[in-house]
């Protein structure tokens, strides 16, 4: 019996958490923050599940909107407008407009880390050119089936099969934001608006490198390439080249690389190693495919493009003063005490670049010659 | 004289009408025969007996006719009475009593087969294996114990327990195998029984279990050959008259995992089995305190298409999950327990009610939500996988407590509850034997046994903690 008190004690003493039914929570699956006039303006998309006669739930989403001098405030004030407690468990997409993202990213950090609640798997993407709520709320209404599933696909397909954006979560946001000499990439997000709302309206195929305070120009779709390549995060991607002024691409997958940074003498070496595969997928030309030298050249090929992607992001981080591959944060790592020296110096002008393409193309599709 | 002696005994019961006396004349000798003719077998008495005293050429005394009966009729046993107490039980178990003017009254044994013949299995119903079950016939039962295991190393004790009721008792077991100590605590323990009737082995259970804990320590089995696989791995089985049950013990808490089918089907299919019946424990136990803690703490643990969905499904259901869950059980208890006491006639009228009627009708008025319904029915079901009814029962209140762990605490309830479940398991002893064996303590080999089938050959060896004799059970 002492046994059975004890036990009851103990559950009171440490459940935390209130008890709430489930038919009482709004489920917020993607939430916009826009900072105007000191204030923060939330707009929630809420899953809104009722069941029907026929037995199958019936799924559309809400809009609430609420605003309020701190996130958590905002938050709370969505319970004075709308019936339902607002719950974040189950959040997918946070977008944050620049405004936001530019003054108070460390206090919208600072909320989704203390909050116990907030799921912080959550993607995170920056409304560049509009305000967040009009992104989650482009008609005005109070209703709208914001597409976000399909823009959850969009973002890993992106990722792993273009290789032109990165599904940031907001954990990944944050461990890069905090770190020391590198630079977070954050997707962008816009919206046109004369479609309607549908998932091809809601486009996301930028990105964007987000220093403290700022957020910096747009990278083009091929920094954006090698970008994913260094950072091995694609599955397989296409890439564009061209042999003997003809088109050919070729699906480059299974990235291995490795960003290696010497300090001698002062002077630093970045070797960038690319270990990767690849194969032929279409070609528009007739030569011989089964003839060794072509096959060479064609990898060659795809090698100098991959270089040039690279080159282009080291230009593109050059001109920006921006760490997007994160030389600073390995000298911080491998060579601390001197890292003070080069804490503030744009490490892209003084660094020379190795860049080394280990390239295995022993794929050449199912026929030997060109169709053209 | 004689007649006195009927004024006395008719004096004794009390003038029952069932109590049949007949004087018998034979050669100028009065002989009076007393029987109850609600147990004996009146041809019995007119062929064997009545028939051969004609026959007897000697000079008519006790003596004589005496040895000419169990010359002439060996089937039945005789015995000489000691006093008037010993009378009347002969005559309340089928004897026919033999009183004479001079010399000691005797008894002859003419007992009517009162219990039905042997049957199949009941409750322990099996697709492959032997399909006969023990009867309410104490003879028999240990035959058809004794048909299985045809060695003078069976032994078979034999005790009377209950003051009015003379309830023969009978504990079983190998003496070439089990642990003796067992065996004395056993006897001792049924020794120490002061009650007035034993009607059924279970009456016996509860008088020497130590501790009532909710999971049974003693299961009953209505299986001959469940019985004798248990008595040659050395435990000890309890029959009592009118009972067509046989007590087993010790018990483990894994033998409760284990069905009949088990000794008779490939090791591989029955390992498969019983993994299903450890998921099914879980879900039986779990499930509602699982779904009721997610619903109402921990929503971030299930993806967010389940979540709508639930939450579309409870939607305007007016009361909160608890009182759900836990009514629908109740509903559920009440369908099962009203199934069992029906007659088999109308069995079927309480399934369409209650499954149809009730739980469709009930969703469609939006009272509870079909998700509930569906897994408090499925917990229910999970639960009558196993074959004791200690055992399905135990689940049941589990599972209530495990709810209200729940709803209290979510999550951490449910482990807290887990933890209680653990301790009181842990701290149950079947005859001093550790319920949890061979878990705790630990024994890799009969853990393996226990949880999955190993094949027929591997299976060489007895539990250590069952003997301390002839460990191996076979050299293959």
């Amino acid at each position: 019996m002492k046994k059975i008190i004890i036990l009851f004690i103990t559950i009171f003493l440490l459940s935390g958490c209130s008890y709430r039914e489930l038919n009482d929570l709004a489920i917020i699956s993607a939430i916009g923050i826009d900072y105007d006039n000191n204030e923060f303006k939330l707009t929630a998309q809420v899953m809104n599940v009722k069941s029907s006669n026929s037995g199958i739930a019936e799924e559309e989403s809400l809009i609430y909107e609420s605003t309020g001098p701190t996130i958590a405030k905002a938050i709370r004030n969505f319970s004075i407008r709308y019936p339902k407690n607002a719950y974040l468990g189950h959040l997918e997409l946070i977008v944050i407009n620049i405004e936001a993202a530019e003054q108070k990213l460390d206090e919208i950090f600072d909320y989704f880390i203390r909050s116990p609640e907030a799921r912080s798997s959550s993607f995170v993407v920056i409304a560049k050119e509009q305000k967040a709520n009009e992104i989650l709320n482009p008609n005005n209404e109070n209703k709208g089936n914001f597409p976000i599933e399909g823009l959850k696909t969009v973002l890993l397909d992106g990722t792993k099969r273009n290789g032109t954006i990165y599904d940031l979560t907001f954990e990944e946001f944050l461990s890069f934001y905090l770190k020391e000499g590198i630079d977070p990439l954050v997707p962008l997000i816009k919206i046109t608006k004369n479609k309607g709302i549908t998932a091809s309206a809601t486009i996301i195929e930028e990105m964007a490198p987000v220093q403290h305070n700022k957020v910096l120009k747009t990278l083009n779709q091929k920094q954006s390439i090698a970008y994913n390549t260094i950072n091995n995060n694609y599955y397989d991607i296409i890439v564009d080249c061209k042999y003997q002024d003809k088109d050919f691409a070729a699906i480059v997958y299974n990235p291995k690389s490795e960003v290696n940074v010497e300090l001698k003498n002062n002077k630093i070496t970045v070797n960038i190693d690319i270990n990767i595969e690849s194969k032929i997928t279409e070609i528009d030309s007739k030569i011989n495919l089964t003839n060794k030298q072509i096959q060479n050249s064609l990898k060659k090929e795809v090698d100098k493009q991959l270089k040039n992607y690279i080159t282009s992001l080291i230009d593109y981080c050059k001109e920006n003063n921006s760490d997007i591959i994160g030389i600073g944060n390995k000298i911080y790592k491998n060579y601390f005490k001197e890292y003070k020296k080069y804490k503030n110096k744009n490490l892209y002008e003084i660094a020379d670049f190795n860049i080394k393409i280990n390239n295995k193309m022993y794929r050449y599709g199912n026929i030997n010659k060109g169709a053209a | 004289m004689l007649d006195k002696i009927i004024d006395n005994i008719k004096k004794d019961f009390h003038n029952s009408q069932d109590i049949i006396f007949r004087k018998i004349k034979l050669k100028n000798n009065n002989i009076l025969l007393v029987f109850n003719n609600t147990l004996t077998r009146s041809d019995n008495i007119n062929d064997f007996i009545l028939k051969k005293l004609t026959s007897l050429k000697r000079k008519i005394t006790r003596d004589n006719i005496y040895n000419h009966l169990e010359n002439i009729v060996p089937e039945n046993i005789l015995v000489d009475i000691k006093d008037k107490e010993d009378l009347y039980t002969k005559i309340n178990s089928g004897f026919t009593v033999f009183i004479f003017e001079k010399g000691k009254p005797f008894a002859v044994e003419t007992r009517e087969n009162l219990s039905r013949g042997i049957s199949e299995p009941m409750t322990e119903q099996s697709i492959s294996g032997p399909k006969d079950a023990f009867t309410e016939n104490y003879q028999t039962n240990i035959g058809l114990i004794r048909k299985r295991i045809k060695t003078n190393e069976l032994v078979i004790d034999e005790k009377t327990v209950g003051k009015q009721s003379k309830t023969k008792v009978a504990i079983l077991y190998m003496s070439n195998i089990v642990e003796s100590k067992l065996v004395k605590e056993i006897k001792n323990k049924i020794d120490k029984i002061d009650i007035d009737g034993i009607l059924d082995v279970t009456n016996i259970r509860e008088c020497i279990e130590e501790k009532h804990g909710i999971f049974p320590v003693i299961e009953a089995t209505e299986r001959p050959d469940k019985a004798s696989l248990f008595l040659l791995d050395g435990k000890v089985c309890i029959m009592t008259e009118n009972s067509p049950y046989a007590l087993v013990i010790p018990t483990f808490f894994s033998d409760l995992f284990h069905a009949n089918e088990d000794n008779y089907q490939n090791h591989i299919n029955v390992t498969f089995t019983r993994i299903i019946r450890y998921i099914s424990f879980l879900i039986a136990i779990l499930l509602p305190a699982f779904y009721i803690a997610i619903t109402t703490f921990n929503h971030e643990t299930i993806p967010v298409t389940l979540l709508t969905n639930f939450s579309a499904q409870r939607d305007g259901v007016p009361f909160p999950a608890i009182v759900e869950a836990l009514g629908l059980t109740l509903v559920f208890e009440i369908l099962k327990e009203s199934d069992i006491r029906m007659p088999h006639l109308a069995g079927s009228a309480i399934s369409i009610l209650g499954s149809i009627v009730l739980g469709d009708a009930a969703v469609t008025a939006g009272i509870v939500s079909p998700i509930t319904v569906i897994i408090v029915s499925l917990s229910a079901i999970a639960s009558l996988m196993f074959s004791s009814v200690g055992m399905v029962n135990a689940i049941r209140v589990w599972r209530i407590i495990f709810m209200l762990f729940a709803t209290t605490a979510g999550m951490i309830g449910i482990f807290l509850a887990g933890i209680l479940l653990t301790t009181s398991l842990t701290s149950k002893s079947s005859f001093g034997k550790p319920y949890l064996y061979p878990l705790i303590p630990l024994n890799k080999k009969f853990l393996k046994n226990v949880l999955f089938k190993s094949k027929i050959e591997k299976d060489n060896t007895r539990m250590p903690i069952l003997t301390d004799k002839n460990y191996t059970r076979s050299n293959l």
